[in-house]
C-alpha cells in the first residue's frame, strides 16, 4: 500500500519517501533546505512534536510559525516581503490509488494551510493510507464520527493550464508538494 | 429579467458563427486543445476503465434526480445542523439579489470568486457590479479575460483563445511593471496579484460541483488553489449551487469526484477539492465565519419527469464540448450564451424556453453526430434530447416551416401531385439555368446556391 501510495505520488507530480519516526525531523529538515525555505508554517501538533520536527526546523536556522498564527493574512499568504515559506501538514488520511493526501481542518491545520506557503511538507502516518477514494472517505465521514468542518483532498502541486494549455506549476496554492511517509513505530 | 451586457446583445447567431469560422487563430486553438482533451480521454478509457464507471456514474445520477426533492431537504437539513444558512432562489434573479443584499449588508466592497457556472448563470457579477461592489475573479483564465472585458469560451478552459505575448501585455499594461513573455512569470504575477485580493475580500463566492446529502458537505473542485482560499479566508463563504448538483452519500459522491476531472481534463484526480462541511468552528483561525448555500431552481425542478430529465444528471465537466465538431468549429463564445456546446444547447432552450431567442437557436447548433453522447461521463442521451428540443421549439419561424413541410408531405402521397410537381419544378428550373446550371436562386432558395450551383438535368454538364 505505501509503494502504490508513493508511486501515485510521482503520476501527481509530487515527490515522497518512506522514513523510520526517528528519521523522519532529519529528512523534512533536508526537504526544507533543498527548497531553500527561510520560515515553516507547523502545525501545533503533539505528534510532529514528538517526533522533534519543531526543535530540528529552528536548529537549521528556520523560522517557525505555529499554527494557529495571530499573524494577518497578510503576512500567511506571503506578502510584504516574508521570507519563502514551506507548510506542513499532518494529513488525516490517504489514498494510495491516486496519491491523493486528505487534510483535515482544526483549530492547529488551517483550511488554508497548505495552500497559503510556497511548499507542500506533508508528514503522515503510514497506517492512514487506503486503498481507494472510496474507502478514505467513508472513513473520514463513517457515521457517528463527526467530521472535520473542512477537508481538502490534495493531489499534488497547484497548476494551471490557463496559459496557452500548457501545465504551470505553482499557481494560486503550493508550487511543490513532497511527502515524507512514516512507518508505524510501537512506540507510536 | 435583468439584461446584462452580456450574452444578451450582439449580432445574431449565424453571423456570430460566420465570425469564428472566419477567425484561423481561434480555429487552430479549439482544434488543439481538443485535440489534447481526446488524448487525455483515450488514456482514461485504456488504463483507467473510464467506460466501466460511466455506466455506475450514470445510475447515480439518474437516482439523485429521481430523489432529488428529498435529497435536497437532506441536504439543507445537515447544511443548517452544521451552522449554515441556506437559501432557495426559485430563479436567477432572487439568487442574485440575495447575494447582492447580503453584500449590501455585510458593507462588502470586493468579492473574490472562484469559477462557477451557476453564477455566469445568474449574472452575479453584472448585479454585484451594479451596487457598487468590486469583483473580482480569481480563477486565472477568468482573471484575464475579466480584465480583457470578454466571456468565457469553455467551461473548465475559459481563456483557450489567448497566447502568452498577449496576456503579457495585458498584464504589464495593468500593472506598469515590466513582466517577461513567460509563463511562470505571468501565473507568478497572478498569484502575487490577487493574493492581495484574498486577504482583502469580505466575502468569497465559489460554485458547488457536489453537495452530499448524508453530511451537508459542499465539494468544489479546483486546480489552482484559488477556490480553497476564496473558500477559507473571507469572512463569509457563499457557495451558489444549481438544485440538481447533489448525490446521497459519500460512495456516491467518491466516484463522481474521480471521473469528473478524468472527463474533464483527462486526469484521473484534479488537485484540490475542497470538501467544507459548515462554517468555522470554536478554535479555528480561518474559514469563513457565515457559510451561505444558495441552491438555485431556476427552471431545474421543472423539468423532472419530462422527456427532458436526464439533462439534468450533467456534473458540468465540459467533456461534450471538446467532442463536438460544431464547438471546435466556432468555440464557445459563439454560443451567446454561460451554456454552449451540445449541454448548452439543451438546458439553455429548457431553463429559458423554447421560444426564447437563444432556446429556439441554439438546439439547432449541432449536426446530431452523437459525440456528445460518447464523451459524456454519466451517458446522458445528448442528440436524443436535441431531436426531442428541436421538435418543441416553438417560434414563428418555426411553426410555418413546420406547415411547409406538412403540406410537402400531403402532396407528394398524391402519385399525380407528386408528378406534376417534379414536372413543373424541372421545367422551372430549365427556364430559369443557362447551360444546364443554375448559379443563383432568388429568396429562401437562395440559401442554396450561395454554397453552390444546381444542376438542371442529369448527368450535369461539364
Amino acid at each position: 500500500m505505501i509503494d502504490a501510495f508513493t508511486g501515485a505520488l510521482a503520476r501527481r507530480r509530487a515527490t515522497g519517501q518512506v522514513v523510520d519516526a526517528d528519521e523522519c525531523a532529519a529528512t523534512c529538515v533536508a526537504q526544507m533546505t533543498a527548497w531553500g525555505a527561510r520560515r515553516a508554517l507547523v502545525p501545533d501538533d503533539a505528534w510532529l512534536a514528538r517526533l522533534g520536527l519543531p526543535h530540528a526546523i529552528r536548529a537549521a536556522g528556520i523560522e517557525i510559525v505555529t499554527w494557529p498564527s495571530d499573524r494577518g493574512w497578510r503576512e500567511l499568504l506571503g506578502l510584504d516581503d516574508a521570507p519563502p515559506t514551506c507548510a506542513v501538514t499532518v494529513p488525516i488520511g490517504a489514498v494510495a490509488e491516486r496519491g491523493t493526501l486528505l487534510v483535515g481542518s482544526s483549530p492547529t491545520h488551517g483550511r488554508s494551510l497548505d495552500a497559503v506557503g510556497w511548499w507542500h511538507l506533508a508528514v503522515l502516518r503510514a497506517d492512514l493510507i487506503s486503498a481507494t477514494l472510496a474507502d478514505a472517505l467513508g472513513l473520514a465521514y463513517a457515521p457517528g464520527m463527526a467530521p472535520p468542518s473542512a477537508i481538502s483532498l490534495v493531489s499534488g502541486p497547484s497548476r494551471t493550464s490557463d496559459v496557452e494549455k500548457v501545465t504551470t506549476y505553482g499557481a494560486h496554492g503550493a508550487l511543490e508538494e513532497h511527502v515524507v511517509v512514516v512507518r508505524s513505530s510501537p512506540s507510536d | 429579467m435583468r439584461t446584462g451586457v452580456s450574452y444578451d446583445e450582439g449580432p445574431p447567431l449565424r453571423a456570430r458563427t460566420a465570425a469564428a469560422v472566419a477567425d484561423a487563430q481561434l480555429r487552430a486553438n479549439l482544434q488543439a486543445t481538443a485535440a489534447s482533451w481526446t488524448a487525455g480521454r483515450e488514456k482514461m478509457r485504456d488504463e483507467f476503465g473510464f467506460d466501466q464507471m460511466r455506466d455506475r456514474a450514470r445510475e447515480i445520477r439518474r437516482g439523485n434526480i429521481r430523489q432529488l426533492p428529498e435529497l435536497l431537504d437532506r441536504l439543507e437539513e445537515r447544511v443548517r445542523a452544521n451552522g449554515g444558512i441556506v437559501y432557495r432562489a426559485s430563479d436567477r434573479d432572487a439568487a442574485a439579489k440575495y447575494v447582492v443584499d447580503l453584500a449590501r449588508a455585510r458593507g462588502a466592497k470586493l468579492v473574490a470568486k472562484s469559477k462557477s457556472m451557476a453564477t455566469e448563470e445568474i449574472k452575479l457579477n453584472e448585479a454585484l457590479g451594479d451596487a457598487g461592489v468590486r469583483v473580482v475573479e480569481t480563477d486565472l483564465g477568468e482573471w484575464i479575460l475579466q480584465l480583457l472585458g470578454q466571456r468565457p469560451s469553455h467551461i473548465i478552459a475559459p481563456a483557450v483563445h489567448l497566447n502568452r505575448t498577449e496576456i503579457a501585455e495585458l498584464f504589464r499594461a495593468e500593472s506598469g511593471e515590466d513582466i517577461p513573455d513567460e509563463r511562470e512569470a505571468l501565473v507568478a504575477y497572478a498569484r502575487r496579484r490577487l493574493r492581495q485580493d484574498f486577504a482583502a475580500a469580505e466575502i468569497g463566492v465559489s460554485g458547488v460541483n457536489l453537495g452530499v446529502a448524508d453530511t451537508g458537505t459542499l465539494c468544489v473542485m479546483e486546480n489552482e488553489g484559488n477556490a480553497r482560499l476564496v473558500t477559507a479566508l473571507p469572512r463569509v463563504h457563499v457557495a451558489m449551487m444549481g438544485a440538481e448538483r447533489v448525490v446521497a452519500d459519500w460512495d456516491e459522491a467518491a466516484h463522481i469526484l474521480q471521473l469528473l476531472p478524468m472527463a474533464a481534463i483527462g486526469d484521473d484526480a484534479s488537485t484540490y477539492v475542497n470538501l467544507i462541511t459548515g462554517p468555522r468552528r470554536e478554535g479555528e483561525t480561518d474559514g469563513p465565519e457565515e457559510l451561505h448555500l444558495v441552491i438555485l431552481d431556476g427552471g431545474r425542478m421543472a423539468l423532472r419527469g419530462t422527456e427532458f430529465e436526464e439533462a439534468l444528471s450533467c456534473i458540468r465537466c465540459g467533456a461534450c464540448l471538446y467532442s463536438c465538431p460544431m464547438w471546435r468549429t466556432v468555440g464557445g463564445q459563439a454560443y451567446g450564451s454561460p451554456y454552449s456546446g451540445p449541454i448548452g444547447a439543451v438546458i439553455t432552450p429548457l431553463l429559458e424556453g423554447m421560444s426564447s431567442p437563444r432556446g429556439s437557436e441554439l438546439p439547432f447548433l449541432s449536426s446530431l453526430c452523437g459525440a456528445c453522447h460518447d464523451a459524456c461521463p454519466v451517458g446522458i442521451p445528448l442528440h436524443d434530447l436535441l431531436v426531442r428540443i428541436r421538435g418543441a421549439v416553438s417560434t414563428p419561424v418555426h411553426r410555418r416551416a413546420r406547415i411547409g413541410a406538412r403540406m410537402w408531405a400531403a402532396a407528394w402521397r398524391r402519385p399525380w401531385a407528386y408528378r406534376v410537381g417534379v414536372a413543373l419544378t424541372r421545367g422551372g428550373l430549365r427556364l430559369v439555368g443557362r447551360k444546364g446550371w443554375i448559379r443563383r436562386l432568388p429568396g429562401p432558395a437562395g440559401r442554396w446556391t450561395s454554397q453552390r450551383d444546381l444542376p438542371t438535368r442529369w448527368p450535369p454538364p461539364r
